[in-house]
């Protein structure tokens, strides 16, 4: 499989948000992929404009990703990547730089996922947030699973 | 046996060389004389150690961007007789086509002139410089460029992926689409280079850089004779070349 065709089936966070935030601005940022799958234009509003609700990202909708705070870059990043409608999302230490408040939201966002089916895997090292947040536990040391809780 | 003479040898030795070698692919039209600076760039790189297989792998990818920078060249300085015509208009003569074949020679030698010059780390570069009196701030953004170029190239390669970890399978894009995909580079890459520059001038400052007007040196370069030797000797034979190419016996 190409890595497009992975990227269409799995989403993928970025470990630093940044690295996957390229459009001029965040409505194009959610857009960008329906365009090139040649989605009608009031089928990418519709979609944009739920997703931007979605994430609380509505009043940045013309703002620059760049300029973004650490949360609503992830925000901003889970949005495009979830607008593909992939079946299954792998967050790549999804909590790191992020205060109680955002940690409560992201929490939020993910559980709101959950409960429409999104399978997920979260890469982590806050134990207490994969502790409350998770339906299975691997725990990996050197490479190896040293323990695997459900 | 050339390796061994070149181990070890002052920065600023192959910043001469490099200089000399960039100066001559810059002056000389010359097709056949810029392949032998070529062939000697790429000899010397060979012998300083610098990984020029792996350069000139790298630059596989950009060839595409030769041939193009070739074939404007060729259409637009068009001399001698035509090659390629297309209703009358002439696209492709074959002086165009020689000097489009100079151009892409000459950034040629340019690239891989320069890798000697990733030979020396960039510590004893800036040393180099100070040392030749130019101002330290001047010679440290000379470093600072040469450390942000893999920064840069990472930066493209993170959103490549991250395009199509989008779902976006780049092979079977239309080739006017692939276009506005590959723009999107432009944005990050400069953003980034920017906020990072800001950082790394943030960080600088609360070290006090520029805070006082004299620094003193932890490392001190010496040139050895070879050094001297080698620096005349480069000089000597750029000129020489120069001159039996703008005066010819």
């Amino acid at each position: 499989m190409t890595l497009g065709e992975i990227g269409s089936k799995i989403g993928y966070l970025f470990q630093n948000p940044s690295h996957q935030l390229f459009a001029t601005s965040v409505k194009e940022e959610i857009s960008f992929v329906l365009e090139l799958k040649g989605c009608t234009k009031e089928e990418i509003d519709r979609k944009v404009k739920n997703s931007l609700e979605t994430f609380h990202l509505l009043h940045l909708k013309e703002s620059l990703p760049f300029k973004l705070s650490r949360g609503e870059k992830q925000r901003l990043a889970i949005a495009a990547v979830l607008v593909n409608e992939p079946g299954f999302l792998v967050l790549d230490e999804p909590t790191t730089g992020l205060d109680m408040d955002r940690r409560k939201v992201l929490a939020g966002i993910l559980e709101e996922l959950r409960q429409k089916g999104i399978g997920m895997a979260v890469i982590s090292h806050d134990q207490e947030f994969v502790k409350r947040h998770s339906d299975r536990i691997i725990k990996m040391s050197g490479g190896e699973i040293v323990e695997d809780c459900r | 046996m050339l390796k061994t003479a070149v181990n070890g040898m002052d920065p600023r030795t192959k910043l001469v060389i490099v200089l000399c070698l960039s100066t001559l692919g810059v002056f000389i039209q010359d097709i056949y004389m810029l392949t032998g600076v070529l062939l000697i760039s790429g000899v010397l790189s060979t012998a300083f150690g610098s990984p020029l297989f792996s350069v000139v792998k790298k630059m596989r990818r950009i060839l595409g961007l030769f041939v193009a920078i070739a074939v404007v060249q060729s259409i637009f300085a068009p001399s001698g007789e035509s090659l390629l015509s297309i209703g009358g208009f002439t696209l492709i003569t074959g002086g165009g086509f020689m000097k489009g074949i100079s151009m892409v020679l000459r950034m040629s030698i340019v690239l891989v002139s320069a890798t000697i010059m990733s030979t020396s780390n960039s510590r004893e570069i800036i040393q180099g410089l100070v040392q030749w009196r130019i101002p330290y701030e001047i010679a440290f953004m000379v470093s600072v460029g040469i450390r942000f170029l893999p920064t840069l190239s990472e930066e493209m390669k993170n959103v490549v992926t991250a395009i199509q970890l989008r779902g976006v399978d780049l092979d079977k894009i239309p080739y006017k689409q692939r276009f506005k995909i590959y723009s999107c580079l432009v944005m990050p890459v400069v953003s980034g280079a920017m906020i990072k520059s800001r950082e790394l001038s943030t960080a600088m400052e609360t070290r006090a850089f520029r805070a006082y007007p004299k620094r003193t040196s932890y490392m001190i370069l010496s040139m050895k004779p070879r050094d001297y030797a080698t620096i005349i000797m480069s000089l000597i034979a750029g000129v020489v070349v120069l001159l039996c190419y703008y005066r010819p016996f």
